[in-house]
């Protein structure tokens, strides 16, 4: 072989032709690239998860209002009732007098 | 391309395969912002170059002790003589990391000048010179080889 005659630059190319990686590599790009999606995918619809659960904890807290207000008419009226009667027992104790 | 280019210039498999999913993946992240053919083997080439050189420079020491031992080529090429190829791969092997890469653009990825200091952002001056450097010592080792002397 004579190394001075020889394209050098020819050999050059043909060693440095391209090289194909190994069977499956295009699986395991493809499988990783779906892995990575997923927690983007959670972040995508993350704004409807934290609304969703805004929203739940509103209602929640009309709700709880609204019961609690309920409690105190109830106690009220409860309250109420109870002045009443003791206001009648009253009368109706003097009108026996 | 991608593999192809960390497997001549780092010469090992496993390394070239995980560098090159790297570099889709680091793709898959940023395809909104390719916006043509062009620019996306142009943005594959960067990428993998940077990985590489990165890479390399990180296991300095390690990657040297790997291309020192690098054998001939398992698939001989499938044009030339396979012995000039595995002497080829060898004087490579002690290239700087920076010629190195130009070499692989230049001859695998057949670049001219101007585009691989457009690649490696380095002046296309240095390209030229680096290349004919290279070059040089390359051919000067495989004479070396070729009279029976010792390649270094």
């Amino acid at each position: 072989m004579n190394f001075e005659d020889m394209d050098f630059e020819q050999e050059l190319r043909n060693t440095l032709q391209r090289k194909e990686p190994a069977k499956g590599f295009a699986e395991r790009v493809i499988n990783q690239a779906q892995q990575s999606r997923r927690p983007q995918r959670l972040r995508r619809f993350a704004p409807l998860l934290i609304a969703a659960s805004l929203l739940t904890g509103v209602f929640g807290v009309v709700r709880y209002e609204e019961h609690r207000k309920g409690e105190r008419a109830k106690e009220q009226l409860m309250l109420a009732l109870r002045i009443t009667a003791k206001t009648l027992d009253t009368v109706e104790r003097k009108l026996r007098q | 391309m991608v593999y192809s280019i960390g497997w001549h210039f780092l010469r090992d498999r496993s390394v070239a395969e995980d560098l090159a999913q790297d570099v889709f993946l680091g793709l898959h992240r940023n395809m909104g912002g390719i916006e043509s053919p062009a620019h996306l083997t142009n943005w594959l080439r960067q990428a993998m170059t940077r990985r590489c050189i990165d890479w390399s420079r990180r296991s300095a020491q390690k990657s040297r002790v790997s291309l020192e031992a690098v054998k001939e080529p398992s698939e001989p090429a499938r044009h030339g003589d396979p012995f000039v190829s595995g002497q080829i791969v060898r004087a490579m092997a002690h290239l700087p990391e920076r010629s190195r890469m130009m070499v692989v653009l230049r001859y695998q990825e057949d670049l001219d000048p101007n585009e691989i200091a457009e690649l490696l952002s380095v002046p296309v001056g240095t390209v030229k010179s680096t290349l004919h450097r290279a070059l040089g010592v390359m051919r000067a080792r495989l004479a070396r080889i070729r009279n029976g002397a010792s390649p270094k």
